[in-house]
């Protein structure tokens, strides 16, 4: 399994364990489709994360469309500094929602 | 006895301390380490350790004894340090990066040549162990470190209390620090590049993760025409960088081309625009921009992307023009055009890395004729002869001889 996840009301957290890549990604987006119906919000927690790659960032952006399309929120959490980096020269930080830890996340709902 | 639950849980935690080393530091432990990782492990912490930070210091005091080979001495690659003789020019000053530097021994090493020689340098060591690069600093060797030294360097060294003291001129041109290159990159470390770099077996105790990230950012701190000096253990993970070209075997140093010449004397008419980024922009432009920023938040396709990218490049923001066309190719719905357009705005910014990159992404999709032939042209010049003859080979099996005429 490349994740945990955790359901807390109409908020899933997932917290991949392992680094973002297509195969991580591609398992996050499958299990978010399969569940999408029964959450308003879905955080991503990036606290184990170390690096992501081209084809992470692709299933990401798959990710946020899928939510999008149902209206549903997607927020990301606990970013290290090199993934920020990596969203902030890709200008995906200006598409996602992005918060410093989960709690920030629901105190802002 | 134990029973089974507490050998189930003891093993599972001993697990994640080595996850927990490998996310956070590309180490890995295997079977050659593991027996010395563990009993550090038990003689630190008496038990486990109880925090992350405890963690955290254990990897950076101990665990180097065990994952790295730490036979360091000076002078330990003589090869590398004779090829390095030969090419520097007198005059010259020269920012030289010891990756890896342990205890400061290959770091002094270069310093003690290029002093001989009256070339003025610094030296920068850098180092994922604290108690290394602490040892560096003190700069307080043992006899065994000082074996392969020549007679006509002992000068470098006094004895002092605890062993031999390097020379106090020697550290003021070599400095050291600590880095994770996982959590921090060298480029942000450094805000200049060098003009060689060693890398002695540093990357065989790492992840793939690691190693790619490594080489990747090494090569992003050489400067063009900057040599990179390695192992025959190590070569293969810097032969794949396409700007890298080998000019040694033994030692192996590799040469990074100069991409900017070969690119600005082809693309010259691009130039003559200049100034790209620096454009002022009005209010109304900024509010535009923010809407369908706002918009893509809310919302995002790639045709309102598209959009975007339209607007910044009607206005030459290319910087922000070619995020956004980016995030349009990883989205995975472009088409050739988008390849086309992102490669155009590469050109325009001089990024020429990426450019070859890109270039060579779309050629093993599409396989344009026209493409195909830039992209030989373009290693022809720069002069990757692996890379070349993969390229004239594929054009050969699919449009028959390659003529540059045609």
């Amino acid at each position: 399994m490349a994740f945990y996840k955790e359901r807390e009301g109409k908020i899933e957290l997932i917290f991949p364990v392992s680094d973002m890549d297509a195969i991580t990604g591609c398992e996050i987006k499958d299990y978010i489709n399969k569940i999408v119906n029964e959450v308003d919000v879905v955080i991503i927690n990036f606290s184990r994360i170390t690096y992501i790659n081209s084809s992470g960032l692709r299933e990401l952006i798959q990710i946020l469309k899928l939510l999008q399309d149902k209206d549903k929120k997607l927020f990301l959490t606990n970013l290290s500094e090199n993934i920020k980096k990596i969203f902030v020269n890709t200008n995906i930080i200006k598409i996602i929602n992005i918060y410093p830890t989960d709690e920030d996340v629901k105190r802002s709902l | 006895m134990r029973t089974l639950k507490e050998v189930y849980n003891s093993s599972t935690f001993i697990e994640l301390i080595f996850k927990f080393v490998e996310y956070n530091y590309g180490l890995k432990i295997n079977e050659q380490n593991v027996n010395c990782v563990l009993n550090i492990l038990y003689s630190v912490f008496d038990g486990f350790p109880q925090t992350e930070e405890d963690l955290e210091r254990f990897v950076e005091n101990n665990l180097h004894r065990c994952i790295f080979n730490n036979e360091s001495y000076f002078f330990r690659n003589e090869p590398q340090l004779n090829y390095l003789k030969s090419v520097v020019k007198s005059g010259s000053y020269l920012n030289i990066l010891s990756f890896g530097c342990a205890e400061g021994q290959e770091a002094y090493s270069i310093s003690i040549v290029l002093t001989e020689l009256g070339i003025r340098h610094n030296v920068y060591g850098v180092d994922i162990s604290e108690h290394s690069i602490k040892d560096a600093v003190d700069g307080i060797y043992k006899e065994y470190d000082l074996k392969n030294l020549g007679e006509e360097y002992k000068k470098y060294f006094k004895k002092c209390k605890n062993g031999y003291c390097i020379d106090d001129g020697l550290k003021k041109n070599v400095e050291f620090f600590k880095i994770n290159i996982l959590k921090n990159t060298l480029d942000n470390l450094f805000n200049f590049k060098f003009d060689m770099i060693f890398c002695n077996n540093v990357l065989i105790y790492g992840n793939d993760n690691f190693k790619e990230y490594s080489a990747r950012q090494l090569l992003a701190v050489l400067d063009y025409n900057g040599l990179l000096f390695t192992t025959k253990e190590e070569e293969e993970f810097f032969q794949g960088l396409y700007l890298l070209s080998r000019v040694s075997d033994n030692p192996v140093v590799f040469k990074k081309l100069d991409f900017k010449s070969v690119f600005e004397k082809d693309y010259r008419e691009l130039y003559e625009f200049g100034d790209w980024d620096n454009k002022k922009i009005d209010s109304d432009l900024s509010e535009n921009i923010r809407l369908y920023e706002n918009d893509l938040a809310k919302e995002f396709s790639i045709e309102k992307c598209r959009e975007l990218v339209n607007l910044l490049l009607n206005n030459n923001l290319l910087s922000e023009a070619k995020k956004w066309q980016y995030v349009i190719l990883i989205a995975d719905e472009y088409n050739k055009d988008d390849i086309n357009r992102y490669l155009e705005i590469l050109l325009l910014l001089g990024e020429y890395e990426e450019y070859l990159k890109i270039l060579q992404k779309k050629v093993d999709i599409y396989k344009d004729k026209d493409d195909m032939k830039n992209l030989i042209e373009i290693l022809k010049k720069v002069g990757n002869v692996n890379l070349l003859m993969g390229y004239q080979n594929m054009y050969k099996k699919l449009f028959g001889e390659y003529d540059d005429k045609d």
